[in-house]
């Protein structure tokens, strides 16, 4: 009886236990919704993403990004200034066409752009912005670092991260 | 010793929101007159643009000057310095004016402003600009023929109001400065 108890117990713990890292971590979830195909909703534990990233290889750990070249140095500062500033609309653009909205909200910056057959909308946390160009090297950024920045942003939980909305397809990506 | 603390938490409050209210935010709006036209509108902090300038490429922009020579060939920065100098300790009065048929120039000095306007009546445009002595120092007090931008955004630092605005009966732009908080 006492062993069925223990194992119970352990058995019981290990979802909690997942659970628990899960929520600390946080999730980051891909939901893709196809006009004419299944939807497909992957969600992404932090920690397991970030212990996938130890048994790869070198290149699937870094992303090349040369043209910030030398300038984590003032997008660094341009961020911050950004973070101190108020709220408002940064830039709007309205054409014929498309309609672009940039605008600073609390600690993001949110960039729409909606067209007659597209709708996109990018939420940039300015805190995880920060940490991701902390993490250039002058050439590449780590993916752990992004991971860090995505799991230690309060400001993300059941944010959508990105929205693209077309005729064929609508994609999420949000942080839990 | 309680409501000492509590007064000075609440003297640093308040004087940390005019602090903030201050920060110079530069607006530029361009709207087209037709219909189905295009709108821009650009807000930010001056003190944003001044940290975006150091990222121009060096060729063009180098520490907050821009060379003029990469931009325009034509356009002698150093004859522009000279006729400042020259025009710089002028008292209110119209400085230059050009008169044409169907076109007005006007750059005159009032107190410590620049005001330059154009209009032309035959397309009914109409320029206006509005630059402080100060930030028109500021840009030529670079060398040769470079403009200094990050002296003169410094000084638009302190400037409120419009600063340029234009309407050539297509277009309207307006460029202003002001306390967005």
């Amino acid at each position: 009886m006492f062993m069925l108890k223990t194992a119970a117990v352990v058995l019981l713990s290990i979802p909690l236990l997942l659970l628990g890292l899960v929520a600390s971590s946080g999730l980051v979830v891909v939901d893709v919704k196809p006009s004419d195909g299944p939807r497909i909703v992957v969600p992404i534990p932090l920690f397991l993403a970030r212990a996938a990233l130890s048994f790869a290889p070198r290149e699937a750990t870094e992303v090349e990004v040369p043209e910030l070249g030398e300038y984590p140095e003032i997008a660094g500062r341009l961020v911050a200034e950004l973070r101190g500033c108020a709220d408002g609309i940064l830039v709007e653009v309205d054409d014929r066409e498309d309609h672009v909205l940039i605008e600073k909200i609390g600690d993001e910056i949110a960039i729409e752009v909606s067209s007659d057959d597209e709708e996109i909308s990018v939420r940039i946390p300015l805190a995880a912005a920060s940490e991701v160009l902390n993490s250039y090297d002058g050439s590449r950024i780590r993916v752990a670092g992004v991971l860090d920045a995505l799991s230690s942003s309060s400001s993300l939980s059941g944010t959508d991260l990105v929205h693209v909305k077309s005729e064929n397809e609508e994609v999420k990506i949000w942080v839990w | 010793m309680n409501r000492t603390l509590l007064a000075a938490s609440l003297a640093l409050t308040l004087g940390a929101v005019p602090l903030q209210a201050q920060t110079p935010w530069i607006h530029v709006e361009v709207d087209e007159n037709e219909a189905d036209a295009s709108h821009v509108k650009v807000n930010l902090p001056l003190s944003a643009v001044q940290i975006a300038l150091e990222a121009a490429p060096e060729k063009i922009v180098h520490d907050g000057r821009i060379r003029m020579h990469h931009i325009d060939e034509d356009l002698d920065v150093e004859d522009l310095r000279r006729m400042w100098r020259e025009l710089r300790s002028a008292p209110d009065s119209e400085l230059v004016t050009v008169q044409k048929k169907d076109e007005t120039v006007s750059i005159r000095r009032q107190g410590e402003e620049i005001l330059i306007e154009v209009d032309d009546r035959e397309d009914g445009g109409k320029v206006h600009v509005r630059v402080p002595v100060a930030v028109v120092d500021a840009l030529f007090s670079g060398e040769g023929q470079e403009l200094n931008l990050k002296e003169a955004i410094s000084e638009l630092k302190s400037l409120r109001g419009d600063i340029v605005r234009v309407d050539d009966g297509e277009t309207k732009v307006r460029i202003w400065i002001d306390e967005k908080d």
